[in-house]
């Protein structure tokens, strides 16, 4: 643990720690022994995965699975084999008036051409990490995005950012285009975060600065109930889904 | 069996048809029924408002008049939740180690009145007749505290001649509460409002309850309200058989 | 005498300047009785909270354990707290390494200082805000209007709240006390847009409105649905984006936290997922689960430069260390309001803080003191649905019953209602005095004006129940009459 203050460099903003955790001590028992830091504490619950866990590794169909929940979520999915990418990447775009398109897709974006293809279609496409990128992403049309995983329980999809993957690739266009790999599906929600907490973290151990999990285009109800698709992240989410 | 009946204070004065059926459905079973005079309340409307030391001596009282009883028969779904849940508190802060261990023998004892019939005794066929549309009301102390499940239901299933329907939202709350609904009486208004709704739809002759408070607060408001529907304890229902009709109930 | 009798400042012992929760409408009785009779609230209660109440059991049902999943995620909640010391040291030390800030607030006031200051160092200007209950709490976004720092709601709905001036009906649907047509009114005069009704239009409208708000922001203040010990992370569910883009966008992140939302590790975190948005809207999981560890890493291109975690007790350690610590397992979903029968009729305004129903009934008079809320534990009818539906098991009716404990012993119960239970139980506890007693309630109530076997006025202190039904009258004879009178004859 780090021997920094939280208060370091902040002029005192920091709140009186030590009172703070005082309180807490003295309302636990543990009166006159604020500042020593407690013992590991023993007593953690055990987790039995069979109150949680919705589906299993080994269960038949994770893929079908997938699709059927992702498709519950209003996400339109395309099955399609490896020769079948663009194409469906076309389908999804040709259904809106797309100007200026996000792509943080690799390796298909190299492997497919993907910007000069998209050029042909009229549509201007830049890549994440590209000079003013960041920017560019809060006014484009649409993005074209990989993924980490796809979990078969409730059809989420799960990203993380990166050096190489934005935030604001996932969140700020309206027509919002994944790629998955079938590979990719992992049975339960259960498994994505055992599986970040190996994959994800860094030298450090740290998680990534933001893991989303997503389950849907962006909507809310909060206007007498009513369901309105597309309010600040994409409102529209096909998922291009190649077996593989 | 010997069983002894605890009738439930509010049973004693309004519903005195409610311990006269249950005393009735046990004898005709072949089981003796007593009633220890010394009993007088289970002692939840203190506890629930509050007054906890107040209600000991009431406790007291209960575990003292039942101490030997084979088995203790409640005709009350509230008065048997609060004995589960609180009773073994109450004794334990009394730091009287007898009480606490006469309580706890006393407790797997006491049964509510469906529940006494289906689970200890084995009954679901009482002998009953009564050729009505019914519905019923589960008590929410029924529900979530004694977990009753379906056991008045089936109770009501043998029932020869008995249409029994489905009320909607069955396990909402009724809006009695106790003090709540002298207290509150605009709430408890808005609430009792809707369950009388959701009887009336029923187009039943009879709501069937497990529980005085239930039948009190329903009843006054379909009264007032002049709903056609009749309010009647389960145990009333299970009494009418061939030659006595038991066309009582308000 | 309980802890709670008196409202009490935590850092010094004695009197609070100020009520640790705001309140806003403060008279219980005069609220339920005009939202008891408002037609128009109930309709649109039934609308949604009702229909809440149902999805939820309907979606618990595709779990495995529902009801074994919540007694662990209530043991997993019970146990950090009763380890919060630990919980929040690791949290801190996790957030530092990530390369955040953590700052301790002991009250609201110091909690809106703490961010002001934050604004003030980093030269932040205008403000974007997520979903948060806390900073409601603490009445932040006055504080920092008062600042010279601007805050924009960007929840739809705690947006038009803002707007309108009007404070959220529910934890988790702010807006269901509104009709489209009054939202319409308060949205598009403030946007300075055509009138439209249309929730597509106005969705749409503030959507614009939003982004150009989240592109010119300089700080986003975010809520915490959970904060990971283990690893320093805080995780917000949302369903609108906001609340990614509140932590995309601008150069700062603030997120507020109330103590008890820590929980200790990642692998505890889907025990909570699958029963919040469950509990909460009905869906399986809110649209997005963010876990926010710090802010940016070197290298990456969005996300803020700096992540400050302020973590606010507030009158939380005082609860902590009472007989009402498992109040703070709330998750904030607000199952326990859709399932409450009161809630239903009297709606959330009616509680007058900004917690309401079942848990608010609770947490009002925990954190202000018994003696202004002297109604809000009494006015339950103890039926047990808020228990059943709260994901982590929080005995809400006994507790209720444990204030009504607090209240009688600190006579803030009226004498008058003292001296009857008082009474009563003399009248209990003996055969003689039961007799007699019941004979009194027998003539006296029989001597009242009935009609078809009930009475239509009962005196006081009951004239309440006969205000709205009627009381059935007591036959001449009770049980206890009537069975002894047969043992006679039997001889």
């Amino acid at each position: 643990m780090s021997n920094r203050t939280d208060s370091a460099g902040l002029g005192g903003i920091g709140g009186d720690r030590e009172g703070f955790f005082g309180r807490i001590s003295a309302a636990l028992g543990r009166e006159g022994k604020a500042i020593e830091t407690p013992a590991v504490p023993a007593g953690h619950p055990a987790l039995d995965e069979r109150l949680l866990r919705q589906v299993s590794v080994g269960d038949a169909s994770l893929v079908e699975r997938w699709v059927q929940k992702a498709s519950g979520n209003s996400m339109v999915v395309r099955r399609v084999g490896p020769a079948g990418v663009v194409g469906a990447i076309d389908e999804c775009l040709g259904k809106h008036e797309i100007s200026s398109l996000l792509l943080n897709a690799e390796p298909f974006g190299t492997s497919l051409g993907l910007v000069e293809h998209l050029a042909g279609k009229g549509i201007q496409a830049f890549c994440w990490g590209e000079a003013g990128c960041r920017d560019r992403a809060f006014t484009a049309n649409a993005a074209i995005t990989t993924c980490r995983y796809g979990l078969a329980d409730a059809g989420s999809l799960v990203v993380w950012s990166e050096v190489g993957f934005g935030r604001s690739s996932t969140l700020t266009a309206a027509v919002h285009v994944v790629i998955l790999r079938a590979s990719q599906i992992l049975a339960d929600l259960v498994d994505a975060f055992a599986r970040v907490a190996v994959e994800a973290v860094d030298g450090a151990g740290m998680l990534p600065s933001n893991v989303v999990v997503i389950n849907g285009p962006s909507k809310t109800s909060d206007i007498e109930m009513q369901l309105v698709t597309g309010v600040h992240g994409p409102k529209y989410l096909y998922v291009i889904l190649l077996d593989d | 069996m010997r069983i002894a009946l605890f009738v439930a204070c509010y049973n004693d004065t309004l519903f005195p048809e409610t311990g006269i059926a249950v005393t009735q459905v046990l004898e005709r079973l072949g089981h003796t029924v007593t009633f220890p005079m010394e009993q007088t309340c289970c002692g939840q409307m203190h506890y629930n408002t509050g007054f906890h030391r107040e209600a000991v001596p009431i406790v007291r009282r209960f575990v003292q008049t039942f101490r030997d009883a084979e088995a203790v028969c409640v005709p009350s779904s509230s008065c048997v939740s609060m004995m589960r849940e609180h009773y073994e508190m109450i004794a334990e802060a009394s730091n009287d180690a007898a009480f606490l261990a006469e309580v706890r023998s006393l407790l797997p004892r006491i049964h509510e009145f469906s529940e006494l019939l289906v689970n200890r005794l084995g009954v679901e066929d009482v002998g009953a007749t009564f050729a009505h549309r019914v519905a019923y009301h589960a008590s929410c102390h029924s529900v979530r505290v004694l977990h009753l499940g379906d056991v008045p239901i089936r109770l009501l299933r043998a029932v020869r001649g008995l249409e029994l329907v489905e009320i909607p939202d069955r396990e909402q709350c009724c809006g009695f509460g106790g003090t709540f609904a002298i207290k509150y009486p605009d709430i408890s208004e808005a609430i009792v409002r809707d369950k009388v709704g959701c009887a009336a739809a029923t187009q039943a002759e009879v709501l069937i309850v497990n529980d005085a408070g239930c039948a009190m607060n329903i009843a006054g408001a379909c009264h007032r309200h002049k709903a056609a529907i009749r309010v009647r304890h389960l145990a009333e229902l299970l009494a009418s058989a061939i030659g006595n009709k038991g066309e009582g109930g308000r | 005498m309980s802890a709670f009798v008196e409202p009490s400042d935590p850092a010094t012992g004695g009197r609070a300047r100020r009520l640790a929760l705001p309140v806003f409408h403060p008279d219980f009785m005069a609220n339920a009785h005009t939202a008891t009779h408002d037609e128009l609230l109930h309709a649109a209660i039934e609308n949604s909270v009702v229909k809440k109440d149902y999805v939820r059991r309907e979606v618990l049902a595709e779990l495995p354990d529902a009801d074994g999943l919540r007694t662990v995620a209530g043991a997993i909640k019970r146990h950090t707290l009763d380890n919060l010391d630990f919980y929040l040291r690791q949290l801190e030390g996790n957030v530092i390494k990530a390369g955040g800030q953590v700052h301790f607030a002991a009250t609201a006031e110091e909690a809106n200082a703490i961010i002001i200051a934050i604004a003030k160092r980093t030269g932040s200007k205008l403000v974007v805000k997520s979903k948060s209950m806390v900073s409601e709490e603490t009445l932040l976004n006055d504080a920092l209007i008062e600042a010279g720092i601007e805050p924009v709601e960007t929840d739809l709905g705690e947006l038009i709240v803002q707007v309108g001036h009007d404070h959220p009906s529910h934890l988790v649907l702010p807006i269901i006390h509104l009709r489209r047509k009054e939202i319409g009114k308060v949205l598009c005069t403030f946007l300075n847009v055509p009138y439209t009704e249309d929730p597509p239009t106005l969705a749409e409208y503030a959507r614009v409105y939003l982004r150009n708000r989240f592109n010119q922001a300089d700080m986003g203040i975010s809520g915490v649905n959970f904060a990971i010990a283990e690893t320093g992370s805080i995780v917000m569910c949302t369903n609108e984006g906001n609340g990614r883009m509140c932590t995309t966008r601008p150069r700062v992140h603030v997120a507020l936290m109330g103590m008890e939302k820590v929980i200790p590790r990642l692998a505890d975190l889907p025990v909570f997922l699958k029963l919040l948005a469950r509990s909460a809207t009905g869906q399986p999981l809110t649209q997005y689960t963010n876990i926010v560890t710090g802010p940016r890493r070197a290298g990456e291109l969005d996300g803020p430069e700096e992540f400050h975690l302020v973590i606010l007790d507030n009158g939380r350690t005082r609860i902590l260390g009472s007989r009402y610590r498992d109040t703070l397992r709330c998750i904030r979903c607000g199952a326990c309001l859709n399932a409450c029968p009161v809630y239903r009729k009297v709606g959330g305004h009616s509680y007058g803080s900004v917690y309401p129903g079942p848990i608010g009934a609770l947490l009002t008079p925990l954190f202000n003191g018994l003696g202004g809320h002297k109604h809000l534990p009494h006015a339950s009818s103890l039926c047990g649905a808020c228990y059943e539906a709260c994901p982590v098991k929080i005995n809400i009716p006994e507790m209720l019953i444990e204030l009504k404990e607090d209240m009688a012993k600190a006579h803030i119960t009226p004498w008058w209602e003292r001296a009857v239970f008082k009474l009563w139980t003399l009248a209990l506890s003996r055969s003689f005095t039961y007799g007699l007693s019941q004979k009194m309630q027998q003539i006296g109530l029989r001597m009242l004006p009935a009609s078809e076997g009930f009475i239509k006025r009962l005196p006081p202190p009951a004239t309440g129940w006969t205000s709205v039904r009627d009381f059935p009258r007591p036959p001449k004879e009770s049980f206890r009459t009537l069975y002894k009178n047969r043992q006679m004859s039997k001889k």
